[in-house]
């Protein structure tokens, strides 16, 4: 598999740039994949890539950061693959529904049912109006193990107060709230998760929870447990900008949430409530993580990919983002060095889908997610051997 | 709920602002901590009693009062790094009782327990005082003797044995001579780890057994059959890695019908192989012993089955329809293996091929060795409409008598005796022979190994029903089975 990485330029999207994307390579791209600023120059954008490349398959999300190689950007990235040999490819399936009107069973079976035949996918969900974490927590038992191997993230927005943005795309068409799962043919997809968190408290209890919002920690309202630690000098540090850089992290006591973290959403809104980018268990063991930019550009720099593949995507937190800073770049360039040059893509993520340590599904926050793609070669002939060893 | 205090403090950047709330975290967790000491300080004198009690048994084996794996692990690393301090040279061994089992089995478990004993004090007489003895698990023993060259510990081990065989071990007026299989490996500077070392004495000891037990071996690291070993442990290591990884392949054979008794549908073999990451390719014969020797054949058979009947089931209807026989192989430890079944009947309820459409291979040598458990497996999903053919036949026991009592469909005469039919007029009559006997057991029979125009034609005048090998068709991924199906090859 071919696969190359296009920085798009702010503004309209230019066919020109496109096609000399694509001219080295002699065809236009079987896959596009696209991480696409939540603008209003996104419609137009997909009918250039729709004019450019009618054939190809055509599919990503609107993202506020989106990555192109080693540069981190606000203005678009494109990621094209060719597929080598015949029979290769790619199918995108797509599943809507709502936190109001979730994807019913029937959806929910066979979208089960695609991701077991092709053994792994990479997800795109809507990162505001779509279930992602509900439908992952629905499709886990549908599963024998090991699991498919799925990775993915929630499409992001620029200002995550609103309800404008993360959606998702498939051909010319945005969707106002669905999951995307692509599978492939003849690609061998590899998952790792990217951490950089230690341990900063003790481990408490979730006594209340409810969805994405906490209530209590061991009996003391969530919000007063938050403002002894964020408390400095009389004044509550801001939130939650601050808890970036200390995530709730999940021991257990549910082994497959086990390591798991979670990013703050927002402090005291609604009112005694701490709210998440993703779910809490009353009964959640939890204790404060800690981290800075360094930690996180120092556990991506300690990456060791294995086989180099021929193409990576990221799925990195926004929460990393926000710690990261000016070093996003740091951590992407770490990355990408490890991958021995393969063309990278991604963005940052309104939440994150992975394997969790003990081989389950997760959702996560405030984590990378990075996807190894690599084309599996021919199956070679066989030297004939007689007589035919068993099984 | 206190109010919340007022936010932003400006004044501190983030750095400052996180070690602030960093001592903030300290100041809890050290508090927490201080909280249990104190609740700790309150319990009575007995809870400290109780405490110590506790960090004994942490160490130490219950049954036996010997060190456990854990501690024995401590002791050895620290002699591990003596040795790399000052190049002094240390013993370990890896020592595994020969008659545990059998007296487990026939005196129960007590009797077994009384022997870990009995072993214990063995042990204990002979050792020198600076000598550490553990019990590693089960009936495995670990020795560490400090100070010591392998000379020295070849000759204190020898004669340890010989005092543990000398010494009859008497449980209720029955006596056992109780045997040890021992690996005796060096500690020197260049001794690499803890695991290393008792992966090295392990597969000593694992060689004094397949040497006919109740001996000494010394592990040396270029020897022939250590390496033969470490090769299997790589193998153990890559067929984990293929599960996880999902990079088994199948591969079919076709079995072509040569008599009119051969039924019309598709008839083929499924075959295994492991891909690695870089694509090459390996035959069973690269793995399977490995998989045999460290219990992997029971994961392999289910990766198989599973993969197999969702293949078949993800093919379209017309498949199915062309589809006469499809044959799975199995190994002993499946035949041998009572939630195999459920196994089985799970993933064909999930993946409904029909169950006629499927038969098990299994090899005569398989079937004789868990006659009785492979009997009621075999009848079971007999009953559920499966089939069975018995492989390799002609090379292990060669009895028919055995065949009125398990439910098989096809005979498949080894490929030996197909291979020299036409120069060994024995292996000619074989196979006459068989194919005689199954025809009037109402048996198909199937030759394997054809690897000539020739031993094809002769397969067919001796009225053989079906013809396998690479001269009829060469294995190849399953998908040429899908190819032929629909005669487009």
């Amino acid at each position: 598999m071919r696969s190359r990485t296009v920085s798009l330029p702010s503004g309209p999207c230019p066919e020109g740039t496109l096609r000399a994307a694509a001219t080295a390579e002699g065809r236009d791209p079987d896959l596009v994949l696209g991480f696409l600023p939540p603008d209003e120059q996104l419609p137009g954008t997909l009918r250039t890539l729709a004019a450019t490349w009618p054939e190809s398959l055509r599919f990503g999300c609107e993202a506020d950061t989106q990555f192109a190689d080693a540069a981190v950007t606000r203005s678009g990235s494109l990621q094209l693959f060719w597929f080598e040999l015949p029979g290769h490819g790619a199918t995108v399936e797509v599943v809507c529904g709502t936190r109001d009107e979730p994807p019913d069973e029937a959806a929910v079976a066979a979208l089960a049912r695609g991701l077991a035949q092709a053994g792994g996918a990479l997800l795109l969900a809507d990162g505001v109006r779509f279930p992602a974490e509900d439908l992952l927590g629905r499709l886990a038992p549908c599963f024998s193990r090991p699991l498919p191997r799925l990775a993915g993230g929630l499409a992001s927005q620029r200002d995550p107060r609103t309800s404008e943005g993360g959606r998702v795309f498939y051909q010319d068409e945005v969707l106002p709230a669905a999951c995307l799962a692509l599978t492939f043919r003849g690609v061998s997809l590899r998952i790792k998760v990217v951490r950089g968190w230690d341990p900063a408290s003790p481990v408490y209890t979730v006594t209340r929870a409810a969805g994405t919002a906490l209530y209590e920690i061991n009996g003391e309202p969530a919000v007063d447990w938050y403002a002894r630690f964020f408390t400095v000098d009389g004044t509550l540090a801001p939130l939650p900008e601050t808890a970036f850089r200390f995530p709730l992290i999940l021991e257990g006591p549910a082994a497959e949430r086990q390591g798991v973290y979670r990013t703050m959403r927002s402090f005291d809104d609604p009112k005694g409530a701490v709210t998440f980018w993703g779910s809490l268990h009353t009964g959640d063991r939890v204790r404060l993580g800690m981290g800075n930019q360094v930690s996180l550009v120092r556990t991506a720099a300690d990456l060791s990919p294995g086989t180099p593949p021929d193409a990576a995507i990221l799925y990195s937190c926004i929460g990393r983002e926000a710690v990261l800073g000016t070093m996003a770049g740091d951590e992407l360039a770490a990355i990408q060095g490890a991958l021995g040059g393969a063309s990278l893509s991604g963005f940052f993520t309104n939440g994150e889908i992975g394997p969790s340590d003990r081989g389950g599904l997760a959702f996560y926050n405030q984590t990378a997610i990075l996807v190894l793609l690599r084309e599996l070669p021919e199956i070679p002939e066989l030297p004939k051997r007689s007589p035919e060893p068993r099984l | 709920m206190t109010p919340t205090p007022p936010t932003a403090p400006d004044a501190l950047d983030a750095t400052e602002l996180d070690n602030a709330i960093l001592r903030n975290l300290l100041a809890e967790t050290t508090r927490a901590y201080e909280e249990q000491i104190r609740a700790l300080a309150a319990e009575k004198e007995d809870q400290r009693l109780l405490a110590l009690q506790l960090a004994h048994q942490a160490t130490h084996d219950e049954l036996t009062g010997l060190l456990n794996r854990r501690a024995f692990g401590t002791h050895l690393q620290r002699m591990i790094e003596e040795s790399r301090r000052d190049g002094s040279t240390h013993a370990l061994c890896y020592l595994d009782l020969d008659q545990f089992k059998l007296v487990n089995e026939t005196c129960g478990h007590l009797a077994g327990d009384e022997l870990l004993r009995w072993v214990t004090g063995l042990l204990q007489d002979g050792l020198g005082e600076e000598d550490l003895a553990a019990r590693l698990g089960g009936d495995e023993f670990g020795l560490l003797l400090p100070r010591c060259s392998l000379a020295e510990a070849e000759r204190r081990i020898a004669s340890l044995h010989q005092e543990l065989q000398g010494s009859p071990y008497v449980w209720q007026e029955k006596s056992f001579a109780v045997g040890a299989s021992i690996g005796l490996v060096p500690i020197t500077r260049r001794g690499k780890s803890v695991a290393h070392l008792l992966a090295a004495a392990d597969r000593a000891c694992y060689l004094a057994k397949e040497k006919g037990r109740s001996r000494v071996q010394v592990y040396q690291e270029d020897d022939a059959e250590f390496v033969r070993r470490q090769d299997e442990m790589n193998w153990v290591v890559r067929i984990h890695q293929t599960l996880q990884e999902n990079r088994f392949r199948l591969f079919s054979q076709e079995i072509r019908p040569l008599s009119a008794r051969a039924g019309q549908g598709l008839y083929f073999e499924v075959l295994l192989r492991m891909i690695e990451e870089d694509g090459r390719l390996h035959l069973p014969s690269d793995f399977i012993r490995a998989a045999e020797r460290y219990g992997l054949m029971r994961s392999i058979d289910r990766w198989v089955v599973r993969h197999c009947a969702e293949a078949l089931l993800a093919q379209p209807e017309t498949f199915l329809d062309s589809l006469g026989t499809c044959a799975i192989n199995l190994s002993a430890v499946s035949l041998g293996d009572e939630t195999f079944l459920d196994y089985v009947l799970e993933q064909f309820t999930r993946f409904p091929v029909p169950a006629g459409k499927i038969c098990f291979e299994i090899t005569e040598t398989a079937a004789i060795e868990n006659l009785d458990q492979a009997g009621r497996l075999l009848e079971s999903l007999s009953a559920a409409g499966f089939r069975f053919a018995l492989d390799d036949f002609g090379t292990g026991m060669s009895s028919y008598s055995y065949l009125k009592e398990i439910p098989v469909s096809f005979l498949k005469i080894d490929g030996k005796f197909i291979q020299d039919m036409a120069t060994d007029p024995l292996d000619r009559a074989m196979v006459e022979s068989i194919n005689q006997v199954g025809h009037v057991m109402g048996l198909q029979t199937v030759g394997e190994g054809v690897a000539s125009g020739a031993a094809f034609e002769r397969l067919r005048t001796l009225g053989v029903d079906y013809a396998q090998g690479n001269w009829v068709s060469p294995p190849g991924p399953l998908e040429e089975v899908y190819a032929v199906a629909a005669g487009v090859r």
